[in-house]
């Protein structure tokens, strides 16, 4: 008592360096402030934000137990993972608090109600933190109630600041409610809400990196996934629960129309008789399947191409995500007895490969005339 | 102690910038209206911080799809001379003033309520936002943080539906952070509320997206909803508890006078009667004095409406015969049809009185 009494008390965060008896007797300055009368309104007594624009002269005696204090003092505590021991130093600086004690200010009822979120808070600590799975439950934020000391301010036309607002016996203040008694228990229910806070923090970590992934996957799935038409989209919603965080891992195909090359050789093997048709080709039904960052997909459907120079011929299709799709398609002979089935290539992936080899050549060039360079370095380069 | 207010849009297009119109209102009318409060509290942005939610990527992302891939096998067909029928053709076929905001607008509607993937996009989005505006404004410190929503036409089903999930659902990992033992919103506002005539699962009366007070689960403090009488959007099929208690506030605006905006985001803040208890809910009761409320209201409905008498009147008898007969089935697709038919009307009037 004598060492809190002799330092001035102040707001400044600075970081605690005591020891749990000292935190305890630093919180019990009730005996010397409990009785100090306030003047200012209800959301001054119990907002954050009011009680932050409070001036010191405002404050008066109370400026020790202001909540950003009272976390400064915690925060060395709850940086070593000591939970207990703050949760314990609280308690006992409530259960020493002559204003809680005194009916005239705070009603049995309201006293033992707050007593008892105390104690439940405690007892749930103890608990999770005993647990074998103790660090993997905090960050599911699993087994404590972490708005347990969540404080409600509001009511039109008079304002009310309500404590345990979904327990079985929530703590009501008022206007008519004494300033001494309204801040002995929003100042502590503000430190215990804070503290909750930080037990929490890697939860909501936790929490905004698995919705951040999923969202990405949900980019990936519309930016990268195979397309649907509204009829399709309208099936595969049926198989699909709106509720999921995350896309679906597999797709129907239903009658899709997509784009291709057919590549057509009259004989088998008589490659320099290639002939490419345009085709449009309709796949009635097919399956397709994500990978886990829905960034690519294998698929397989069934095919219908049309082609303006042959008749419509039926057949398979292979799904490679963006690469492209490849298929063969299956035609009667024609009246010469000519070949007519062909092989299928989406349109990208034709323009792709009919694009390689150009590529190549060009690297290839690349490569010769840095060769040549370093072997003849006063020769001038060919233009390409 | 970071009180953040989310602002959900409704449909159309809001692209990147679409909450500075929402936001700067929300900061000058009080300067507008003389409330002495914000003049000594450093203004709103002081005490609140105004966080947008988007999703609508979710739609136009989809429509683009759709556009491009119609245009792209219709002109390969024809070019190539390929005799299919044009299967998608009806999408670039608007010409009607009511399919031009059927495909701006409303088409939103249809794909949020009808289209799972898309539901389920939109309601991760959502979420992802929440969570993440929260773990900034709690930063290194730990700070408390106040949440509350803003919501408008299409975004108060979809803040509804996002906060139900995020209240009675663990994530797949499992996590619970925002679920309802850990963690609620102080306000729900919801300006035109069409939450109940989309609804799916939970339904809007039974979610726990509810105050205390009304029975069952409570996610929330305080339940506001706002809706103009001539706005037939929430119209179709009303969002009207019983029994929910003194945390639940309505106000209909049951004000005689039309103008062109009646279903505008802006034009439900202008009124007093809207954001004077937004104001209030969020900062203390002392934000508007009773004097200065008093005052506003006054102003407001003096205010000089467009000299149009006949095209208002004329609107006015077109939007009451609209609310009348998408009332009746009270379905998402009265919603859309009559959505349609009333951005229809107000934009001819409109034009029509320049």
């Amino acid at each position: 008592m004598r060492a809190s009494r002799r330092r001035a008390p102040d707001i400044s965060r600075s970081t605690g360096r005591k020891s749990a008896a000292t935190l305890a007797l630093f919180l019990m300055l009730a005996a010397g402030v409990g009785t100090a009368d306030a003047q200012t309104s209800l959301r001054q007594d119990c907002d954050l934000d009011a009680i932050r624009r409070l001036t010191p002269t405002e404050m008066g005696a109370w400026l020790p137990r202001h909540p950003d204090s009272v976390y400064a003092h915690m925060q060395a505590r709850i940086e070593a993972g000591e939970w207990l021991t703050v949760v314990d130093s609280i308690i006992a600086d409530f259960d020493a608090d002559v204003v809680v004690h005194d009916t005239t200010l705070v009603p049995l009822d309201a006293r033992l109600a707050y007593r008892l979120q105390l104690s439940e808070l405690r007892n749930a600590l103890a608990a999770a933190l005993a647990g074998p799975d103790a660090q993997a439950r905090r960050e599911r934020a699993e087994g404590v109630q972490l708005d347990r000391f969540a404080i409600d301010v509001g009511g039109d036309p008079d304002e009310e600041a309500t404590l345990f607002l979904r327990s079985t016996t929530p703590v009501t203040l008022y206007s008519a409610t004494p300033s001494t008694a309204r801040r002995s228990l929003c100042w502590r229910a503000l430190a215990v809400h804070r503290l909750l806070t930080a037990y929490g923090s890697p939860a909501l970590r936790a929490l905004v990196q698995e919705l951040q992934l999923a969202s990405s996957r949900w980019d990936n799935y519309m930016d990268l996934g195979y397309s649907q038409f509204p009829w399709e989209l309208w099936l595969n919603g049926r198989r699909f629960d709106a509720t999921s965080e995350n896309p679906p891992r597999t797709q129907v195909i239903l009658m899709h129309p997509a784009l291709g090359i057919e590549l057509v050789a009259p004989r088998l093997g008589a490659l320099d008789e290639l002939h490419r048709s345009n085709s449009f080709t309709v796949e009635p039904f097919g399956y397709v399947w994500y990978n886990e960052a829905r960034s690519f997909y294998l698929g397989l459907s069934a095919a219908v191409s049309l082609t303006s120079e042959m008749p419509a011929g039926v057949g398979g299709t292979a799904h490679l995500g963006s690469w492209g799709h490849v298929g063969y398609i299956i035609r009667k002979r024609g009246s010469a007895g000519r070949r007519q089935d062909g092989l299928l290539i989406s349109l990208d992936l034709y323009q792709f490969l009919a694009e390689t080899p150009d590529r190549l050549k060009e690297a290839k060039a690349a490569a010769l005339d840095r060769i040549r360079m370093r072997l003849e370095p006063d020769r001038t380069p060919p233009e390409r | 102690m970071p009180k953040l207010l989310y602002l959900v849009h409704g449909m159309g297009v809001h692209g990147k910038g679409w909450d500075s119109d929402v936001i700067d209102r929300l900061t000058t009318l009080p300067a507008t209206f003389g409330y002495q409060w914000f003049a000594d509290h450093e203004g709103l942005g002081a005490s609140v911080r105004l966080v947008p939610v988007s999703y609508d990527e979710a739609f136009a992302d989809l429509l683009g799809q759709w556009d491009r891939s119609s245009e792209a096998l219709s002109d390969f067909t024809q070019k190539h001379g390929i005799a299919v029928p044009d299967l998608l053709g009806w999408l670039h076929d608007v010409n009607e003033e009511e399919g031009k905001f059927f495909w701006s607008h409303l088409v939103d509607v249809l794909l949020y309520r009808f289209v799972p993937t898309v539901t389920a996009r939109v309601r991760t989005a959502v979420k992802e936002q929440i969570a993440t505006a929260m773990l900034e404004a709690s930063s290194d410190d730990n700070e408390i943080v106040q949440t509350s929503v803003l919501a408008h036409s299409l975004g108060t089903s979809v803040a509804h539906d996002a906060l139900a999930l995020l209240a009675t659902q663990p994530t797949e990992q499992g996590n619970r952070r925002l679920m309802i033992e850990n963690h609620h919103f102080e306000h729900l506002f919801m300006l035109s509320n069409v939450s109940r005539v989309l609804e799916t699962s939970p339904e809007v009366y039974e979610s726990a997206v509810r105050p205390p007070g009304a029975g069952g689960a409570s996610y929330l403090n305080w339940y506001y909803n706002f809706q103009h009488r001539f706005d037939p959007f929430p119209a179709v099929k009303p969002f009207a508890p019983v029994g929910w208690g003194r945390r639940y506030r309505a106000v209909l605006d049951g004000e005689e006078r039309i103008d062109f905006h009646a279903h505008d985001f802006l034009d439900y803040l202008d009124d007093p009667q809207v954001h004077i208890p937004i104001y209030r809910a969020l900062f203390g009761n002392d934000a508007v004095t009773s004097a200065e409320a008093e005052q506003a209201l006054t102003s407001y409905a003096m205010r000089p409406l467009p000299p149009c008498a006949g095209e208002l009147d004329s609107l006015r008898m077109r939007v009451e015969q609209i609310i009348a007969l998408a009332s009746v089935s009270g379905t998402p697709t009265s919603l859309i049809i009559a959505g349609a038919q009333f951005l229809a009307a107000a934009r001819e009037a409109a034009d029509a009185c320049i």
